[in-house]
């Protein structure tokens, strides 16, 4: 698995806190071009990287100043990426023809506590509409092409919310400080439809949700432990792995290869759990919901198989441990970046046979 | 906030005249800034009253250092993974031969690192100043040429102490122009026409450099003449002195004195007569002062002529030799130079192997902690438990605590500053927990990280005292969810119980429980207060209640009344809790603790009764008749309640 693992290390003089992929242009291609966002500095700013072809450091192509830190950024569509701002606001990024960056358009402060202005944690999208998370407990729901934004639900208590992920398209999935996991209906007039909550109040600080099963939802905890959630089977999470000796920053499933998941925490690690070896496909476990023919094909998942289930997954780190939080990661193909405080930009090429 | 100046030696004005005549500064702990402000003093009335309606400014005075450039930043980050490795490898231990190879592969990191950014900041940042960029680039190139002296001379020794084979390779990778020139003329087509033919021969002699000499000689036109020829022979038979040679120092000597013998006896000979370029060659071999003097302009510097000037003298110079050479050296140039400079003083200082003054004068003229730092913990661990040295340790204490304060007053770079804390004994120790404890908490993401980091050091009190910041700072928003989460992770008892009350009064007012889930799981953190356990049990009560498990929810509900945690304004509510359990069809609250129950309520109505003779507020009176009006229904239940579960004990008893 790590025969030909290339990872290089780039310094860019600024610490890096989110970075993302830009989709590729078509299916039968693989993304070269990521963008990365700062945090801490005075100015903080969103760059664009090329990555080239050979093992070769990825080229700064593009930046940006950004007001306050970027604390999450998420692709609307091939073209066009909300980022997250710690001064609460949630910005609206275009990429023009020549590689360069352009600030569409701003919702200035829509996070704000009573008195003060609350940091914006999280953005996702369904493809048409933003929905942003706050320290204010907010979610969100933007439309691109409104001014104002489309609803604002509140949750009572107001825990800060640091995750947020369409699991449907139009249900939310949020995970707050406490350890809640709320699955919020947009269409429903009721705040939240199910609450969930992990034990110890476990803050949950990033949720992926698996590119095909979207009932499966893989969350890291503020003890640094994954935890994957069946969303048929709310009582409790199917498995709860320990791995990291801090909280898990970022949660990523492979979007070809969702056998395969990648974490990274604030005790600068990088892991690549990788399901496909260690368990067989399994279906028996589920079977109430989905007709059996369904399973035919791709669409069969590992993650809640038994031996998952008892904790059995290879876990390798990608990386030799950072002596700083690694912030961020993105996976697209056979490339994984990740962005660490250290103020530096790792490119893993061949991190996976894929 | 301005960041005035860029150069400590230069004066600068703040442009308000408020301040004038009455500047007064403040030096904060941990950045390097000063805060300046108007300042009255009390000895001098007239004239310093201020105008009212003047705006009264606070400057906040900034040193700038060259560390906070995004190049410099960039060596600042690789440097700590170099530094961090180089501290676990030491503190593994092994012997010296086990340490010397680990501190020559991290002493060529970091010079490839400052090699790194020489090349970047050649290429990149068109938009910087052109003095700025240059003066950047010069200090990197000092810092490598002092790093690479001290390894050859300190750090990778060969068997021997023969120092010259590594100091001609020194000279030769930092005065590159012979070589270049050399490509440059050979790439002609009449190399021996190239205006400085000769002169680029002289150079590569004095570097050692003797198959590029014989090649450029090749070209000339009359090479295969004799004096030619001889001189080409001269030039290939010089014997380099090799370390694992299989040839030793003695034996080297004598064939080295064989050889120069050889040179002199041609030059007696007048092999070279016709050719005076060729003389001059040959005087160089014989190791000729006047004539290498005379040459000395070739070599630009006073250690390139005293490599040169060994390398034809004393090729098996050791260390002890060099402070004298250099001294010669130096004399020599003297007279054509200007004043000797800061960085000829380092240099000879090292030459004279006084790491102390090396490290001094390093700190003196670089404007930056960053290399004499290194410098001074790669020497530390190189002199590792010798006498002579033992106050290496704790210069390189102080001079990491200086480095990291600089860092650590760096709103971004403050990460980094606390590892290299990691190192330095006791008062890294201290010095990391204040930097960590007074982090601006901007947002929850940096009370994550300072928590973490806290965390991973120990430093409990740190991560209780971050925790009480937020918790506190929630409680102010009124974010009752967050402050308790806050407050059980401070394990803070007095905070906790705190926001527990704020939870209960609010509870009291409106009847509705903020954040219930959390309640409902807070576990072992329960125990960390009264106040909290009883929240804790409280909310239990109520998920018994709704499950409709009433009799457990009874015993529990008097438990917590007859426990007397509950504070005191939370009486009635609790007393009103059981009102439908005490009016239950089957009675689930026993004779005993009806009792409690009754005994509660007396002790609540004379608490009412005298609260009301004492003070006659209306707002009071108000919900002391609102009381009283329940005090009646809850009698009667309560004495309902007891007639069954008499009649009950009873029944079962029999």
């Amino acid at each position: 698995m790590t025969g030909g693992r290339v990872s290089s290390k780039k310094y860019v003089g600024s610490k890096v806190n989110i970075v993302r992929w830009r989709p590729a242009a078509s299916h039968y291609t693989h993304a070269d071009t990521f963008i990365s966002g700062t945090w801490g500095d005075g100015e903080n700013e969103v760059c664009v990287w090329r990555v080239p072809e050979c093992d070769d450091d990825p080229n700064l192509q593009h930046n940006l100043k950004h007001q306050g830190n970027v604390n999450d950024i998420q692709y609307v569509s091939r073209d066009t990426f909300a980022t997250a701002s710690s001064t609460g606001s949630v910005h609206l990024y275009q990429h023009n023809v020549g590689g360069h960056l352009e600030h569409k358009t701003s919702w200035k402060q829509i996070h704000s506590f009573r008195t003060s202005r609350s940091p914006c944690t999280g953005v996702t999208s369904n493809g048409d509409q933003i929905a942003s998370v706050g320290e204010d407990g907010k979610l969100i729901i933007i439309n691109p092409t409104q001014e104002r934004p489309l609803r604002i639900m509140e949750s009572v208590g107001g825990c800060s919310v640091y995750a947020a992920v369409y699991v449907r398209a139009n249900e939310i999935l949020t995970g707050s400080l406490q350890g809640y996991l709320r699955l919020w209906d947009i269409r429903a007039a009721q705040p939240a439809k199910t609450i969930l909550h992990s034990i110890d109040q476990v803050g949950v600080y990033d949720l992926a949700v698996h590119p095909t099963q979207q009932h499966l939802v893989a969350a890291g905890g503020d003890d640094g432990a994954l935890a994957i959630w069946d969303l048929r089977h709310t009582t409790q999470p199917f498995t709860i792995i320990a791995a990291h000796n801090g909280p898990m920053s970022e949660v990523r499933f492979h979007p070809g290869a969702p056998d395969h998941l990648f974490t990274g925490g604030l005790d600068g690690q990088l892991l690549h759990w990788d399901a496909s070896t260690s368990a067989t496909p399994t279906h028996t476990h589920i079977t109430p919901y989905t007709p059996s023919r369904q399973h035919q094909g791709g669409s069969v998942t590992v993650w809640v198989s038994s031996a998952v289930g008892s904790g059995c997954v290879d876990t390798t780190a990608i990386i030799p441990p950072s002596p700083l939080p690694i912030n961020s990661l993105d996976i697209d193909g056979t490339t994984l970046i990740a962005a660490s405080d250290n103020e530096a930009i790792y490119t893993v090429r061949q991190v996976m046979l894929f | 906030m301005d960041s005035i100046s860029r150069d400590t030696e230069e004066k600068w004005a703040l442009p308000d005249p408020v301040l004038l005549g009455r500047m007064h500064g403040v030096v904060s702990s941990l950045c390097n800034s000063l805060m300046v402000f108007p300042h009255r003093h009390r000895l001098h009335h007239e004239g310093s009253q201020l105008e009212p309606g003047k705006e009264v400014r606070l400057y906040q005075v900034e040193s700038f250092s060259w560390l906070w450039g995004r190049q410099a930043r960039k060596l600042i980050n690789e440097s700590v993974g170099t530094f961090l490795s180089l501290q676990k490898i030491m503190q593994e231990g092994g012997g010296a031969e086990e340490r010397k190879p680990t501190l020559v592969k991290k002493c060529r990191e970091y010079r490839s690192m400052i090699q790194a950014s020489m090349e970047e900041s050649i290429i990149f940042e068109p938009e910087e100043v052109e003095s700025d960029l240059h003066a950047y680039g010069q200090v990197l190139y000092k810092m490598e040429l002092i790093l690479s002296l001290l390894e050859i001379l300190f750090i990778d020794t060969k068997p021997g102490g023969l120092v010259l084979n590594q100091l001609v390779v020194w000279v030769r990778s930092h005065f590159p122009t012979n070589h270049e020139k050399k490509s440059e003329a050979l790439e002609s087509d009449h190399p021996h026409q190239h205006p400085s033919y000769w002169e680029i021969i002289y150079g590569l002699v004095l570097q050692g450099s003797l198959d590029d000499v014989r090649q450029m000689l090749s070209h000339h036109p009359r090479a295969d003449t004799d004096p030619f020829l001889s001189m080409d022979e001269l030039l290939r038979k010089m014997p380099f002195y090799q370390v694992y040679g299989g040839v030793s120092a003695a034996e080297f000597t004598v064939r080295w004195q064989h050889w120069q013998g050889e040179c002199e006896r041609r030059l007696e000979e007048g092999h070279f007569a016709t050719c005076p370029k060729l003389l001059t060659i040959c005087k160089i071999l014989c190791g000729d002062l006047d004539t290498i003097g005379s040459l000395w302009d070739l070599t630009d510097t006073w250690y390139h002529l005293m490599v040169s000037t060994l390398l034809y003298t004393n090729p098996t110079a050791k260390l002890f030799h060099l402070a004298g050479a250099a001294q010669d050296a130096i004399e020599h140039t003297r007279g054509n130079h200007s004043a000797i400079t800061p960085l000829d003083r380092i240099l000879l200082a090292s030459m004279e192997a006084d790491t102390h003054q090396v490290i001094k004068e390093c700190q003196q003229v670089l404007d930056n902690p960053w290399f004499t730092t290194h410098l001074t913990d790669l020497l530390y661990h190189t002199f590792y438990q010798q006498a002579e040295f033992k106050f290496l340790g704790d210069l390189r204490e102080t001079l990491i605590l200086e480095y990291s304060e600089v860092l650590s007053g760096h709103g971004s770079l403050w990460q980094v500053g606390v590892l290299y804390l990691d190192h330095c004994g006791t008062s890294g120790i201290a010095m990391a927990q204040v930097v960590l404890e007074r982090r601006p908490l901007t947002s929850d993401a940096v009370a994550h990280k300072v928590v973490q980091m806290a965390r991973d050091r120990k430093f409990d009190n740190v991560v209780m005292s971050v925790c009480r910041v937020m918790g506190r700072r929630a409680l102010d928003l009124d974010r009752l969810g967050s402050a308790i989460w806050w407050g059980v992770r401070s394990r803070d008892a007095a905070f906790t119980s705190h926001i527990a009350h704020k939870i209960l009064q609010r509870y009291v007012e409106d009847g509705k429980f903020e954040s219930s889930p959390l309640l409902d799981q807070l576990g072992p953190a329960m125990l960390l207060s009264d106040t909290l356990t009883f929240l804790g049990k409280y909310r239990e009560f109520h998920m018994l209640y709704q499950d409709g498990k009433y009799q457990e929810a009874a015993t529990l509900l008097v438990s917590l009344i007859s426990s007397k945690l509950a504070p005191e304004y939370f009486w009635p509510v609790l007393l009103l809790d059981a009102l439908p359990l005490l009016k239950c069809p089957k009675p689930v609250i026993t004779s005993e603790q009806t009792y409690e129950l009754m005994y509660l309520l007396n002790n609540l109505h004379t608490a009412t009764t005298t609260n009301t003779e004492k003070q006659n507020g209306t707002a009071t009176e108000t919900s002391q008749e609102a009381f009283l009006e329940k005090e009646r229904d809850i009698r009667l239940a309560l004495t309902n309640n007891l007639a069954k579960a008499i009649i009950k004990e009873g029944t079962v008893e029999s």
